[in-house]
């Protein structure tokens, strides 16, 4: 009985101990538990293995391991709300893109704006291009814009999503063209609506290289205001004065993060975006760009939001 | 020549022949718990395979994949849960099958089914990958508007008792359909402000909802009656017994519906956006309009499996046209499966037939092989798993009970889903008491998004003047003419039907 008591004694004061040093050290001790990832997409996809690929050296350098959930849908904002609420400790992040902080809030669709995240990592950009096939009597956007002027034909678009949607309304007010947007679930989608010929060009992110390097596709421009990885000769959408959209892969946390758990953090996915096994995945993918920090990733948000408004405004919506 | 035998003895070395193994038994045994389905097996398991050579890990993957397919039936047809969407057809009368004591021959049917779809599907890619792949090109939305619509009618106008109630239960499917982001403006429709439906309302809660919880209400109901009118009676079982296997000449004389939704099953595999879940559709929708007994249907007819099951597993090679053809995925499965391939360095495109020859005769032969462990393994099961009927109704009912509310939520991580399983349930239950049919419910619930986008697409691009765009799109007019007829032709088998009831009555 004896024994018992004093074994209870030794572990209330050996809990009362620990709490005390938890209040005291918080970033000596962060992280002492799993970091939960949430992903907003669905698994399997490429933002998924961008996740799980930088997943594997940012569990060496904090120590602990990464869980990942899953919250696909509605570009990244299921997920963005469902982390907007929770505790800012350092131990809940979210992957999603850029537009998912920087366009969908002004849609005003969704219930958190930009200003509700503490971003921490860019760690890819899509290299997001207009595209279509070789064959048709256009070399570049702006031939292709001067050719639909002189026939008057309307132009068919394959759509991704809205942002892109607003880009093309934004060319139609600039140039006077009609284009038709036709949306199209999916890149690989995308794909044989363009070799088929049922749109004249379309928004890809990717799927499109191969093509273009045997010969039947070309990139038209580039959809943001960088140029692109895959065929840099195309010129971007900034440089013929149109509204630019690019799209970022960002991770974020819900805001007010303690000062030293978010250095430590963002240290961490920084490092580990560097790391030469992530590098490789998105370099071999034409995704690649050097990872940008926190307060480079918060800027870039800033400036993207900027431009989604001007091409909101631009568009006449 | 060279290369095809190179392809298929570097299929059967050892390695991909265990991968093989060990990834339709993984595939099966995923498929047949609800709520976890082979696309999840395989995002779960492809960092697995990173470290394997290239033709090991497409074995494994691959083998998921047909095993999956597979073991969706296995719940569908033991609970009347469908282990994954594609099983959903294969439970209207799997179920009833097992409830009347013929569980044994409902597996192996959807075994036998199964595997002959496939192997049907996986030689047609063999011969004619290369051609179909442009006229799958051709498929744009003016064609996919009429290919959907008539699937529409045709099935949604033969599963329920009537065309009229068919399609009014098709009309409440699409209507649910609706709610989600609009296609083309992106604004959110009938979401009632909850951005968890921002998507849509998703398909698993739905089918697990009407189909399994449905089936646990109405026991209840059901075993309430009974104690009522007889307290003292023993506690009831699904089924009495797993009953007789299917033999092989009886397996035979089903060859019809097997080939029918064998091509069924290639064709929609090949198109791609629309999948697994409406070949199955198709597949039984064929399977009653062709049958000699179609008033058996819904109460336990064995064509009524193997309509949708050939179809399903179908699917699986259809859909490696494209995939190996065109690097076009056409489902989710195959989406994760190129993921894969170009992890390893393999970039699936019309290219891939010329630098990898060896390659590409070996992912062929890996199919036939998968096919063959699909056999073995499903066959060691099918005896395993028929005994679960023989469980009393309180026990059994539970544990579909408790695997419906599992499944739905391992399946997403959301609580927000379980809801809506449980409206699904509620509103399945006065489905069944009216008598509106679930399957043509569910039909309209799973094309209806890619009617839309298509059909709304086609009325875009024909800038005022449809009717003449139609007439320029020959497969597009072809399915329309379809279309037509078989209204006609249900339309007029009902007032024969009628008429006769009436001078009989």
């Amino acid at each position: 009985m004896n024994a018992f008591r004093k074994f209870a004694l030794t572990l209330r004061n050996s809990a009362i101990i620990c709490s005390a040093m938890a209040s005291f050290a918080v970033a000596d001790t962060y992280p002492d538990k799993p970091v939960e990832m949430v992903i907003g997409f669905k698994p399997g996809g490429f933002s998924d293995a961008m996740a799980r690929k930088l997943s594997e050296p940012l569990t060496e350098i904090l120590g602990q391991p990464i869980v990942h959930t899953y919250k696909g849908g509605a570009g990244g904002s299921i997920a963005a709300t469902a982390v907007k609420d929770v505790p800012a400790d350092g131990y809940t992040v979210v992957v999603a893109t850029s537009l998912t902080f920087g366009f969908n809030p002004l849609q005003g669709k969704v219930n958190y704006t930009k200003d509700d995240f503490d971003y921490l990592l860019t760690m890819a950009r899509f290299d997001t291009a207009f595209v279509s096939l070789a064959n048709k009597p256009w070399t570049d956007f702006n031939s292709m814009i001067e050719h639909a002027k002189a026939t008057g034909m309307p132009l068919k678009f394959g759509s991704l999503g809205p942002a892109d949607r607003l880009q093309m309304e934004a060319v139609m007010k600039a140039t006077g063209v009609v284009i038709i947007p036709l949306p199209v679930k999916g890149g690989a989608n995308m794909m044989q609506q363009i070799l088929g010929g049922h749109v004249d060009f379309g928004l890809s992110g990717g799927p499109h290289v191969q093509y273009v390097k045997s010969g039947e596709m070309i990139a038209l421009a580039a959809s943001g205001s960088e140029p692109l990885n895959a065929t840099p000769d195309a010129p971007t959408m900034s440089s013929l004065g149109y509204p630019a959209v690019s799209y970022n892969s960002v991770i974020a946390a819900p805001k007010g993060l303690p000062d030293d758990v978010k250095a430590k953090l963002e240290g961490a996915l920084l490092e580990a975006a560097k790391s030469e096994g992530f590098q490789e995945l998105v370099t071999g993918r034409y995704v690649g760009i050097p990872p940008m920090n926190g307060s480079q990733t918060a800027q870039s948000i800033e400036e993207i939001t900027k431009a989604m408004q001007a091409v909101i405004s631009a568009s006449g919506n | 020549m060279d290369a095809l035998f190179a392809g298929i003895l570097s299929a059967l070395s050892i390695g991909p022949v265990i991968a093989i193994l060990i990834g339709v038994s993984i595939g099966i045994f995923m498929g047949a718990i609800p709520g976890l389905t082979a696309a999840m097996a395989i995002a779960l398991l492809s960092p697995v395979t990173f470290g394997m050579d290239p033709l090991t890990a497409i074995a494994f993957l691959v083998g998921i994949y047909k095993g999956g397919t597979f073991g969706g039936s296995i719940s569908a047809i033991l609970l009347n849960i469908p282990g994954s969407p594609e099983a959903t057809a294969t439970a209207f009368d799997g179920y009833p099958l097992a409830q009347k004591g013929q569980v044994k021959r409902a597996l192996q049917m959807a075994l036998f089914a199964s595997v002959g779809g496939a192997v049907f599907a996986d030689f047609l890619l063999y011969v004619v990958a290369a051609p179909f792949s442009k006229v799958a090109l051709k498929f744009g939305p003016a064609e996919l508007t009429f290919v959907v619509l008539f699937a529409f009618t045709f099935v949604a106008g033969l599963t329920g008792r009537s065309m009229s109630r068919g399609l009014t239960a098709c009309a409440i499917g699409v209507l649910c359909a609706m709610v989600g982001l609009d296609p083309m403006t992106a604004s959110p429709r009938l979401n009632f402000g909850f951005i968890e439906l921002q998507d849509g309302l998703p398909l698993l809660p739905i089918a697990i909802g009407m189909l399994g919880v449905t089936e646990v209400i109405i026991a209840v109901e059901r075993s309430l009656e009974r104690r009522r009118s007889n307290p003292n009676a023993a506690a009831a079982t699904v089924g009495h017994s797993s009953g007789p296997g299917i033999g092989l000449a009886e397996f035979f004389s089903y060859w019809k519906t097997i080939l029918r939704s064998s091509l069924i099953g290639s064709a929609v595999g090949a198109l791609p956006g629309i999948g697994g879940s409406m070949a199955a559709f198709v597949g039984y929708g064929a399977a009653k309009r062709f049958s000699k007994k179609p008033e058996e249907f819904g109460s336990g007819s064995v064509d009524g499996v193997a309509g949708p099951e050939a179809a399903n597993s179908a699917v699986v090679g259809g859909s490696f046209v494209p995939l190996l053809t065109l690097g076009i995925p056409g489902n989710v499965t195959t989406a994760l499966l190129i993921g894969t391939f170009l992890v390893h360095g393999i970039e699936p495109g019309p290219h891939v037939f010329k630098t990898q020859p060896v390659l590409i005769y070996g992912i062929f032969t890996i199919l036939f092989v998968a096919n063959f462990f699909n056999l073995i393994v499903g066959l060691l099961g099918s005896g395993i798993y028929s005994h679960i009927v023989k469980a009393p109704e309180y026990i059994s009912y539970s544990v579909i009970g408790l695997t419906c509310l599992t499944g739905v939520y391992a399946a997403s991580n959301s609580i927000f889903n379980l809801y809506v399983m449980i409206i699904f349930a509620i509103i399945g239950y006065f489905m069944k008491k009216f008598d509106y049919s679930f399957v043509a419910f569910l039909i309209g619930f799973v094309l209806a998004p890619e009617f839309e986008l298509s059909f709304r697409s086609f009325i875009l691009v024909a800038q005022g003047d449809p009717l003449g765009l139609l007439l320029q799109r020959p497969i597009a007019l072809l399915f329309c003419i379809m279309t037509i007829v078989a209204v006609l032709r249900i339309s007029w088998t009902e007032y024969k039907t009628a008429q006769h009831a009436r001078r009989s009555a």
